[in-house]
Parts: C-alpha cells; sequence; structure tokens
C-alpha cells in the first residue's frame, strides 16, 4: 500500500511552502550539476569555518 | 560573498557525492544544548544516528534497533542523538519530513514524530512519505497541526537542517541511517553489529568500535 492511498493529496495551504522547497532542492542539485567537474579536484571543496577538506 | 542556502546545500551534496569518505569521526561532538538527545548525556557511551526520512530500507534498520537500543537506554548505559541527513537528490519529501520532526520540537513532541515517521516509512513500499502523511501522522499524536505548519516554514528549522546535513558530510557519512558510536563512524553490514560492537565498547573493549 502507498502512501497516497493511506493519506490523500497534501494540504492547499502548504502547496506554496512545497513549491519552494522543491525549487531550493531542485536549485541545489543543479548548482551541484554545474559545479561536478571542479569537484574532481576535492581539495578545493570544504564546509566553510573550521571544517576540514572533504 | 556569502553563499545562498541553495549554494550551501549544493557544496554539502557535492561533497557527500565523492568518494571515498575520508571522515570516521563525528565532526561535530554531541552538544546536549544543540541535539536532540535521548538519555542520560552524562551516559558512558553516546550514539548519533543520522537520520533520512526518505529511506523506507533504512527506517527498517532503524526500526530493527530500536529494542536493544532501548534497553540500553533505560540501563543508562547509552545516550542517544538524531541529526538530520536528508537525502534530496531529486526529491524534497525527506527534507519536508525534517521540517516536520524538527517542527515538532516545538512542542516537545520531536521524538513521537520521530518514531511514528519512522514506523510509517518502514511499512512503505514508496520511498515516498508524502507530507499529508507526516501531517496525518502528527494528528494522530495530538500534535497542532496549524503550529507545526508555520514551524516548518521558520527559516531556522531549514537552517538547522542544513547544519546537520553538512556536520554529516564533514563526518563522513556514507549512507542512511549512519551511525557514530563515542563518535566513531561504524560502518556495519547488519543493525546486529553496531549492538554487539555497542555491547563489547560497554564491556570496556573500545577497539571493537
Amino acid at each position: 500500500m502507498t502512501d497516497r492511498a493511506l493519506f490523500g493529496s497534501p494540504s492547499q495551504s502548504f502547496l506554496p511552502w512545497i513549491a519552494e522547497v522543491d525549487t531550493v532542492i531542485g536549485e541545489a542539485a543543479r548548482i551541484a550539476g554545474e559545479r561536478e567537474p571542479e569537484a574532481q579536484d576535492e581539495q578545493r571543496l570544504s564546509l566553510g569555518g573550521s571544517a576540514e577538506p572533504a | 560573498m556569502s553563499e545562498t542556502f541553495e549554494e550551501r546545500l549544493a557544496r554539502a551534496l557535492l561533497i557527500w557525492r565523492g568518494s571515498p569518505k575520508r571522515g570516521f569521526e563525528l565532526a561535530e561532538p554531541l552538544d546536549p544544548s544543540r541535539d536532540r538527545i535521548v538519555g542520560d548525556p552524562a551516559a558512558p557511551i553516546a550514539v548519533v544516528e543520522y537520520a533520512c526520512y526518505g529511506s523506507p530500507a533504512g527506517a527498517r534498520e532503524d526500526r530493527a534497533l530500536r529494542a536493544p537500543l532501548r534497553e540500553m537506554l533505560l540501563e543508562r548505559k547509552i545516550c542517544f542523538a538524531v541529526r538530520h541527513f536528508p537525502l534530496t537528490d531529486g526529491s524534497s519529501h525527506a527534507w519536508m519530513a525534517a521540517c516536520a520532526v524538527e517542527a515538532a520540537d516545538h512542542q516537545d513532541r520531536f521524538w513521537d514524530l520521530h518514531e511514528a515517521i519512522s514506523q510509517a516509512l518502514a511499512q512503505m513500499r514508496s520511498n515516498r512519505l508524502e507530507l499529508s502523511a507526516i501531517l496525518t501522522l502528527a494528528r494522530d499524536l495530538g500534535l497542532d497541526t496549524d503550529r507545526l505548519e508555520r514551524d516548518m516554514k521558520r527559516p531556522e528549522t531549514g537552517e538547522r537542517i542544513l547544519r546537520d546535513f553538512e556536520s554529516g558530510v564533514r563526518s563522513g557519512v556514507n549512507g542512511v541511517p549512519s551511525f557514530y558510536v563515542a563518535g566513531i563512524r561504524q560502518i556495519i553490514e547488519r543493525p546486529e553489529e553496531l549492538v554487539a560492537r555497542l555491547g563489547r565498547a560497554l564491556s570496556g573493549d573500545r577497539a571493537a568500535l
């Protein structure tokens, strides 16, 4: 049984927020895809602050 | 120029995709003022789970650990913390579920909703626990869903989840769920292995970790 069968559709009041989250997640995935080539050089990537390179 | 939220998430995703994972130690130690912890933070061993509410298989693994960990918790041998690690490639469902669990904390029901979602997810065939399903679970728990909705939308909620995700990436999380025992990442094939290692570590054999 799927969750849709169990619970139905998302409520209307949530739709704008769902769209916003989808946009943010999608945009992050797009940026990550764009930067994939530079990520081959892992030393250039870190998460800022005192983080060590990945 | 500071990065946008999307850029930070993209950076974390990129690092996470990279391999091999180099981190084996918890990059951010357990912080009782910030982390969601059950049990006594001063317990001999702290177990930290990086969890994603988008993986039924992960939820089933999580469920398998529930009883033995609960026993250790009740015996005050361990404390247990959950951090978010929503795998967002291609889907925002896991992120939204994490938002709901975080928002439930404003009603002191973090663990209740975490438990309910984990249980529901473990029974799912699909990978997606829709928001409506999460709200139904919250309502069944007696949560104020209007307040939950408001709290889910707060920027601090997303910020906290991203911080957890970043700390997981720095810690070398290589899948969900990932467990850290006494700050050390545990690479396990089956949930029972974690229980066995915990047992040995609690007997004084820290080399088991």
